[in-house]
């Protein structure tokens, strides 16, 4: 390509992405600022260095305890997803049988009948299970909706994975499930780094099945603490503008360092789903 | 014995997928199909078979099928303008660029949000940004989510927004994939820059443009954060999508067997779009051939 197209082209590139930053640009402004300032012009940069809304949010906003427990449910349903692809995902590609085409036709049609379809009647399980605003209930069902993207990668994975050193390991006497997490689980651990990358940053910014399903349950989650303190703190712009800063910066953390793995992963499922 | 033994372990292990899918997906998508049938209310657990009322009065209230509209055409502007954009970004950032990380960074931050916090955040532009920037322009502006024929525009530039960069990526991998011999022996031929591009690349990656299409259809068609916290639907229903009006319909007015019948509807519309989307891109492929 010649030199003067490219220049044309990067010039292009940085305006598109001045336009995408500036939503985010304005928020980190705003947060510097009082309401007073705000409200006589949102693009005014700050007068001063104004730290009240920081201070405001961290003593008086959910934000640490929803912080948590969005921590916690992550965790616990993301370790949960990549244990039961892992296993799952493995089976499906070794055995041969009836169960696993019908548990595979399962998994191909969860891919078109998406959640909303059937939010309602999901619902209604949840309740006679006794599982509405308990944190473990959200766990579950995270679970149960997050599952068949990873099912599917784990399973190709292991098709393309040698048997040689599990029939050496069986030959050696190693017993079959011994043999699965101690062998086949490692040798599986591109996949479910990707797998639980991409899990995680699902859970971590869901809304609506945490508002169905765990909608007033406590501790919030962080989506649903947001929402709760835009409620409660309605016109307040300069702290809840503050309040989404604070609370992105974890997930802007994560992306910078799981940025190779993302990126991969985003990739490999929309190839294979 | 042996046979029956590994047999025995395998289904163990595929017992906490197969328990999950019959309790999380089987049953509530079967009982969705039955409540849609039923004059199903609330927290109570008796209800009345009523045949294809529900869906009868689906077809008759305005309200419903005003969303099929509203969700079609939010759909319409999100997928088609947004992958031409994504195409375009991984175009770009597919050349000898510089700082290529750092724009896909760029790009891609805003998917990686909270869509709640999206909404939330634009409805910040939009309400208190905008008017500014129109004042300071010295014209009185328009309000894009109080009049109804902006709000879905304005709807649909936060959904491009926040989704383009998660199918830049997508495109940037595929056109990575074309083989540098091919583009080679096309400028060796003489092909200049768009059509090295429209007779060599585009056709290329032409399989992975319809797996996004079919993945936005899939994800756009179900939009419910933005309407919930940037309009309420409003102004007058103008941008109440379908899972937004399932959501009221459901959780707010309790009546679970009316919203399971539009729940249906929506599936409908869903499956159809991406079989359309499939059966084109086979005849593509046989075409190819």
């Amino acid at each position: 390509m010649k030199k003067g197209k490219i220049i044309i082209l990067t010039v292009i590139v940085w305006i598109l992405a001045m336009i995408f930053a500036s939503p985010l640009l304005l928020v980190l402004m705003n947060s510097f600022k009082t309401k007073g300032e705000i409200m006589s012009s949102a693009i005014s940069p700050p007068t001063s260095f104004y730290l009240g809304n920081f201070v405001r949010i961290i003593t008086e906003s959910t934000f640490l305890t929803s912080f948590l427990c969005s921590l916690f449910v992550v965790v616990l349903t993301t370790s949960l997803t990549v244990l039961v692809a892992a296993v799952t995902g493995y089976a499906l590609a070794r055995w041969q049988s009836r169960m696993c085409r019908i548990l595979m036709l399962v998994i191909m049609s969860t891919l078109f009948v998406p959640f909303q379809v059937y939010m309602v009647a999901l619902i209604v399980v949840v309740r006679d299970l006794n599982l509405v605003n308990n944190i473990f209930g959200l766990i579950i069902v995270y679970l149960s909706l997050g599952m068949p993207v990873p099912i599917f990668l784990c399973r190709s994975y292991c098709v393309g994975m040698s048997r040689d050193i599990e029939e050496a390991a069986i030959i050696d006497g190693c017993s079959r499930g011994r043999m699965v997490f101690t062998i086949v689980l490692p040798l599986m651990k591109p996949i479910l780094a990707t797998v639980a990358v991409l899990n995680a940053l699902w859970v971590w910014g869901e809304f609506l099945v945490a508002f169905l399903v765990y909608g007033s349950g406590k501790p919030m989650t962080l989506p649903l603490s947001q929402r709760y303190f835009f409620g409660t703190h309605s016109n307040q712009w300069n702290l809840i503008l503050t309040n989404f800063l604070i609370s992105s910066i974890p997930i802007v953390i994560f992306y910078i360092v799981m940025q190779k793995n993302i990126i991969k992963g985003i990739a490999a499922g929309a190839v294979k789903g | 014995m042996k046979k029956k033994r590994q047999n025995l372990f395998y289904l163990a292990l595929l017992m906490p997928a197969i328990i999950l899918f019959i309790t999380f997906f089987i049953v509530p998508v079967t009982q969705s199909m039955w409540l849609s049938f039923t004059d199903s209310y609330g927290m109570k657990t008796n209800y009345n078979f009523i045949g294809l009322s529900n869906y009868k009065e689906a077809f008759a209230d305005k309200s419903f099928i005003k969303t099929i509209g509203v969700t079609v055409k939010y759909a319409a502007l999100v997928v088609l303008l947004g992958n031409l954009l994504s195409l375009i970004l991984a175009l770009i950032l597919d050349s000898q660029i510089k700082l290529k990380s750092t724009l896909r960074t760029f790009f891609f931050i805003p998917n990686i949000m909270s869509l709640l916090v999206v909404g939330y955040i634009w409805r910040f532009v939009y309400q208190q940004v905008l008017p500014d920037v129109f004042e300071l322009m010295g014209s009185s502006g328009i309000a894009f989510l109080g009049n109804k024929n902006t709000v879905i525009p304005a709807l649909a530039a936060v959904g491009i927004w926040n989704s383009a960069g998660y199918y830049m990526v997508i495109y940037i991998a595929a056109l990575q994939g074309i083989s540098e011999d091919l583009v080679e022996a096309a400028r060796i031929d003489g092909a200049s820059l768009w059509q090295t591009l429209r007779y060599v690349k585009l056709p290329l990656i032409s399989p992975t443009i319809i797996t996004c299409l079919i993945l936005a259809v899939a994800s756009h068609m179900r939009v419910f954060e933005l309407p919930y916290t940037m309009t309420s639907g409003g102004p007058v229903g103008a941008s109440a999508t379908m899972v937004y009006k399932i959501y009221l319909t459901a959780f707010n007015a309790n009546r679970n067997g009316y919203a399971a019948a539009q729940s249906l509807v929506l599936f409908v519309i869903i499956g159809g779009v991406s079989l359309i989307l499939n059966h084109l891109m086979k005849k593509r492929e046989e075409r190819l051939q």
